[in-house]
This record gives structure tokens, C-alpha cells and sequence, in this order.
């Protein structure tokens, strides 16, 4: 009867078998070790990662259409009255191209010792003339405000904010909103904010003109906007001040540190050398990701 | 299996450290700065950057210029459609004002681009090279009767020289109105780096000071390059502790370079500072910022409150 190997190992046999197992052994672990030095030494820095959350702040900021280089928000940072800067990160409506934001320039601007308020332009109102807008039937635009809400939460954590960007504040852009499209733009809205308490939550802000945008229309939704950022430019920095007159934001709405306001119109302003075009803000309200700053009693 | 562990693992293991530690998981050559042992800070007057100014002799001619459409999208209650200038010639040129620009439709109608004279407008921008410029073109973002898109998809452009430059790819929807210049503005000036443009900054001190006192801080600088950079030409950083319109401390001061002539790979290096808080300070919660002066340089800021 033949004996074939294997089927039944004499002592020789056997002992081939370590010796091959003690082989592959050390060399499994010198080829681990090899990987891990080699992983060690050249792998990439980890990415930069900005701390998610955000906090209540009474103080001046400012926003510019394109987001700053670092040197620029160097140059408005030192000794200047600005904390935070409202800074754009995305949306099909969104103005102006952003060569500078990235994870990196978030942290190094971070570094600097900036606040920011996220900004998200998407589709705005049917009733007007942009190139992307969300549909007139209310139903429709619901699910489009979940959508934007979940691309710009795709967007915070792209740009690396930790946690799943847990209480991160972000508002959405709403450049206007004419009464015969309110219908449709308080399910956009709505849609936007509850996709956004979806866990881990968000908070919820909607930027727009007092009046043009009809911001006070959003205090009716259930939940309403965690807190808004009115454009009312009169030059008074106070966020109590939302009401134009005839139409705005009642003194009653948004009052537990949910306001902000775009007090004025865009205009150049020179700090430390360095000119750009900004709009000047105050908040009484969250900014990303701490909110420290000085309090600035014209705020309030 | 157990001898095998106790004959190669441990070796190994131990081998590991040995290579890891030596080849970068700490940083090395460092005799001085750590957080206990800081480099010494010494009152050197140092010098402040100049912000970068260009100012051209001549107009940009097309060849200058790469001329590209950019973003479409809403700012300021307008449908933007946003041109991008940068000059890719061997000089720098300068365009006197936004270039005339006609919007034309897809039926050919042409709709002239309404001069802007808003304080968002600039006059006139001189462009490096390599530097870019931003023109917005804007159009009324709502109008009674709205949805029935007037779309120009090319944006010609008239330059000072006479040159059109036509401009493919645009969104301009002038059903609301005739389209104007919204914004005209230069971008930064390029900057060249130097080495030390890489180092980054991280500042740790108290959380208050006295009015009054002087305040002790301490920079980290970190060299997260895969060469060692050397300050042989010393940088001079400047820091600054206050908020406009009350008073601002300013003093920028050579860093102690010679007691760390080089920062080596991976290493981080822990600078010691000192700043004279005045008597007269408002007090509250102020910045405190510090940054070193060299092109595209690292720079920390924090809050500090001042009692």
C-alpha cells in the first residue's frame, strides 16, 4: 500500500511542519513590523479636525463673499472688534468660489483664535429669478430642505468637525421669500430644520432679510429655526433691533441668545494693512466652535 | 508557539521602540524648550512686515489675463454670476475699473452690464502675477411675474485695450432687471514662502492677567516639515493684546533665535513671551495674538480676560 504524505505524518514530517510554521511565523512578524514602521514613519498627518459644538457669543464678526486667506483673517483678527467670521461652505447657490476653505484653514483660522458661522446657500424661493430653487409644492420642498440639510451636514464633517458635528451651529441662506411662495418655503425650512435635530443634532439657524426673506414667518414652524441672522441694515449693531417698522422680526422671537444681524451693507474696511469687503455683524447667538469672545454690550 | 513568543516578540517588540523613537515619533536634537524649560524670551525690537502693494505701469492686455467664469449663486438679495481674472503674464498689469461686459442671450440680444458704484466696486486693481480678481455681476433676484428665465450663457468683456475677451459657461437670468456690477475687487497679493512659513503655532498661558502686569505666555513652534528649518535669518514676530477701539499693545520683537537656531523634523519648541499689560486697559475678556513675520507665517490667537 503506498503512503502518501500527509495522510499519515511520521516524525520527519512533522517536525518540517514547525519548522515551516515557525517560518511563516517570523516572517509574518517581521513583515508586520516592517508595516508598521513604514505606516509610522510615512503615513499622512491626520487630518486636521475643528471641534464640533458651538457656543453663545455677544460680539462682532463679519462676512465676505469669499472666504479669506489666512494672512487677510490674520490681519482682521489682531486687535480688531471681530470674534467670529460667517463663513460659507457650500450649496449649488452659493456666490462666490472658495479657494481657501479646507480642513487645514478651518483649524489654522481656528488657531488664530476665530469663531465661525456656518453658512449653507441652496435653493432658494420659486418665487424668484435663481438659478436653483426648490419646488412650489410644499410636500416636494420638505424633502428638498432635508436634502440641503443633509449635504451641508456631509460638508461640516468633510471639513472635518469632530462628533459628527454634534450642536455645530449652521444657518441657511435665504435670500428672499415672496408671500406667494411662503407655503413652500416654510416646508423647505421645516424640512431643513428637522433634518438637522436628526442625531447627533445640529443647531438650526436661517439667515435672510427681516423683511424680504420673512424671517418672522418661521417662529410659527414646530420646531422653529434654533435661532436666526436677520439682514436689517440700519447700522444699529444691537440684535434686539430686527424690526424695520412695518415688518421684521417682533421684539418677542428668538430671544434666549438666538439672534443675529447683519447690520451693515457690504463695504470695504482696512485692518492692519489688509482691505476687504464685509459685511459687518453682531451676534447674540451660537457661533462655532466655543464661543468665547468679549462681550459687546451694542450687541445685546 | 510560546518559545516562538519569547524567542522573537519581545526582541522585536523592543526593536520597535528602539526604531520608532529614533526615527521620528519624538522629536529630536531638542536640548532646550520644552513646556518645563522654554526658550528664554529677550526684548529685541524686531521688524513688522509691510503688507505686499503692487502697483503696475501698464493696463492688462488679454494675453495677460485667464478669464473664466466662476460660481452663479445668490448674494445680497441678487442672482450673481461671478468672472475671474488672474494675471498669468511675466508682469504686473493693473484693469482700470471693471471691464465693460454685455451679457448676451441665447436669442443674441445683448444686455450691457450696468457700470457699479457701490463701495463694493474698486476703481481700479493692480494684479501681481499669479494674483486674481473677482468681478460680480448681479441682477435683481425677484420681480412680480417671476419664471420665465432670460438666461445669458456668454458674458463679453471689452479689456482697456480695446480687446474683447468673451466669457463661456455663465448663468446671468436678467428677467428682473438689467444686470450691474456688484463687485470688483483684487485678491491677495501672492506671497513667496520661506521655510519658516511652515512652522505652526500654538499659544498657552494663564487665562487672565492683572491690568498693569506683565503678562507671561509661551509659543509652541512646531516643524511639521520632513526638513529642518533654520532661523538664521531670525524672524521677528509681532503681538498684540486688546480689542479696537480701546487701547491696543503692539510690539513686535526678534525671536530668540540664538538659543534655537533650528527647529529640527517633527520637533516643537516652546518660546517663552513677555508683554506689559498697561494700568489703563479696559478690562473684561480682550485678544491676545501672535504672529511670526515672514510671508504666509504661523500665527495663534486666544481670549483673555483682564482684571
Amino acid at each position: 500500500m503506498a503512503r502518501f504524505p500527509g495522510l499519515s505524518r511520521g516524525p520527519s514530517v512533522a517536525r518540517a511542519a514547525r519548522r515551516n510554521r515557525r517560518r511563516r511565523t517570523r516572517l509574518l512578524m517581521v513583515a508586520a513590523l516592517v508595516a508598521l514602521v513604514v505606516t509610522t514613519l510615512h503615513a499622512p498627518a491626520p487630518a486636521k479636525a475643528l471641534s464640533n459644538g458651538s457656543g453663545t457669543i455677544e460680539t462682532k464678526g463679519f462676512d465676505t463673499c469669499q472666504d479669506p486667506t489666512e494672512g487677510q483673517m490674520q490681519a482682521f483678527w489682531n486687535g480688531t472688534p471681530y470674534w467670529w467670521l460667517g463663513t460659507y461652505i457650500g450649496g449649488s447657490e452659493m456666490g462666490c468660489s472658495q479657494p481657501n476653505l479646507n480642513a487645514t484653514w478651518l483649524n489654522d483660522v481656528r488657531n488664530q483664535g476665530w469663531n465661525f458661522e456656518f453658512i449653507w446657500v441652496g435653493p432658494q424661493s420659486p418665487c424668484t429669478s435663481y438659478r436653483y430653487t426648490f419646488s412650489s409644492n410644499p410636500s416636494t420642498a420638505y424633502t428638498q430642505g432635508q436634502n440641503e440639510a443633509s449635504s451641508a451636514w456631509t460638508t461640516l464633517t468633510n471639513l472635518g468637525i469632530t462628533n459628527g458635528a454634534l450642536h455645530t451651529a449652521i444657518v441657511y441662506d435665504l435670500e428672499s421669500s415672496p408671500s406667494g411662495c411662503q407655503s413652500a418655503t416654510n416646508s423647505f425650512i421645516q424640512g431643513w430644520i428637522n433634518e438637522l435635530h436628526i442625531s447627533p443634532a445640529q443647531v438650526a439657524g436661517v439667515y435672510g432679510s427681516v423683511c424680504g426673506s420673512s424671517l418672522q414667518s418661521y417662529a410659527s414652524l414646530n420646531p422653529p429655526p434654533d435661532f436666526i441672522w436677520g439682514a436689517y441694515y440700519d447700522g444699529n449693531s444691537s440684535t434686539s433691533d430686527l424690526w424695520a417698522g412695518s415688518c421684521g422680526v417682533p421684539s418677542g422671537d428668538w430671544v434666549y441668545h438666538q439672534r443675529l444681524k447683519q447690520y451693515n451693507n457690504t463695504h470695504y474696511e482696512t485692518w492692519n494693512g489688509v482691505t476687504l469687503s464685509v459685511d459687518d455683524d453682531c451676534a447674540n447667538g451660537p457661533v462655532d466652535p466655543s464661543g468665547n469672545g468679549a462681550v459687546d454690550n451694542s450687541c445685546l | 508557539m510560546e518559545r516562538v513568543v519569547r524567542r522573537w516578540l519581545t526582541p522585536l517588540l523592543a526593536a520597535m521602540v528602539v526604531v520608532l523613537v529614533g526615527c521620528g515619533m519624538e522629536p529630536h536634537g531638542i536640548v532646550a524648550g520644552s513646556p518645563a524649560d522654554p526658550i528664554p524670551w529677550v526684548n529685541s525690537p524686531g521688524t513688522a512686515q509691510l503688507s505686499a502693494t503692487v502697483h503696475a505701469s501698464r493696463a492688462c492686455a488679454a494675453a495677460d489675463l485667464s478669464v473664466k467664469a466662476g460660481k452663479s449663486g445668490a448674494f445680497h438679495g441678487m442672482a450673481t454670476q461671478e468672472i475671474l481674472f488672474t494675471n498669468q503674464g511675466r508682469a504686473a498689469c493693473f484693469l482700470p475699473g471693471p471691464p465693460a461686459s454685455v451679457v448676451v442671450l441665447g436669442n443674441g440680444i445683448r444686455r450691457p452690464v450696468a457700470a457699479g458704484s457701490g463701495p463694493d466696486v474698486a476703481s481700479r486693481v493692480d494684479l501681481a502675477v499669479g494674483q486674481m480678481a473677482q468681478l460680480l455681476i448681479g441682477t435683481p433676484g425677484t420681480c412680480s411675474g417671476v419664471g420665465h428665465p432670460q438666461v445669458g450663457s456668454r458674458v463679453d468683456l471689452t479689456l482697456a485695450t480695446g480687446e474683447r475677451v468673451p466669457v463661456f459657461g455663465t448663468w446671468v437670468n436678467v428677467e428682473c432687471g438689467a444686470p450691474v456690477v456688484a463687485a470688483f475687487a483684487a485678491g491677495p497679493v501672492p506671497a513667496a514662502s520661506v521655510p519658516a512659513s511652515g512652522l505652526l503655532a500654538t499659544i498657552s498661558g494663564p487665562g487672565s492677567v492683572a491690568r498693569g502686569s506683565d503678562l507671561q505666555y509661551f509659543i509652541t513652534l512646531k516643524n511639521p516639515s520632513s526638513a529642518s528649518i533654520t532661523m538664521s535669518a531670525c524672524p521677528s514676530y509681532t503681538e498684540t493684546l486688546g480689542v479696537n477701539p480701546a487701547t491696543v499693545v503692539r510690539q513686535t520683537l526678534l525671536l530668540n533665535c540664538s538659543a534655537m537656531p533650528a527647529i529640527n523634523v517633527g520637533a516643537a519648541v516652546v518660546f517663552e513671551m513677555r508683554l506689559s499689560v498697561p494700568a489703563g486697559i479696559p478690562s473684561g475678556i480682550t485678544k491676545l495674538t501672535w504672529s511670526l513675520q515672514v510671508p504666509n507665517g504661523p500665527s495663534a490667537g486666544t481670549a483673555i480676560q483682564l482684571t
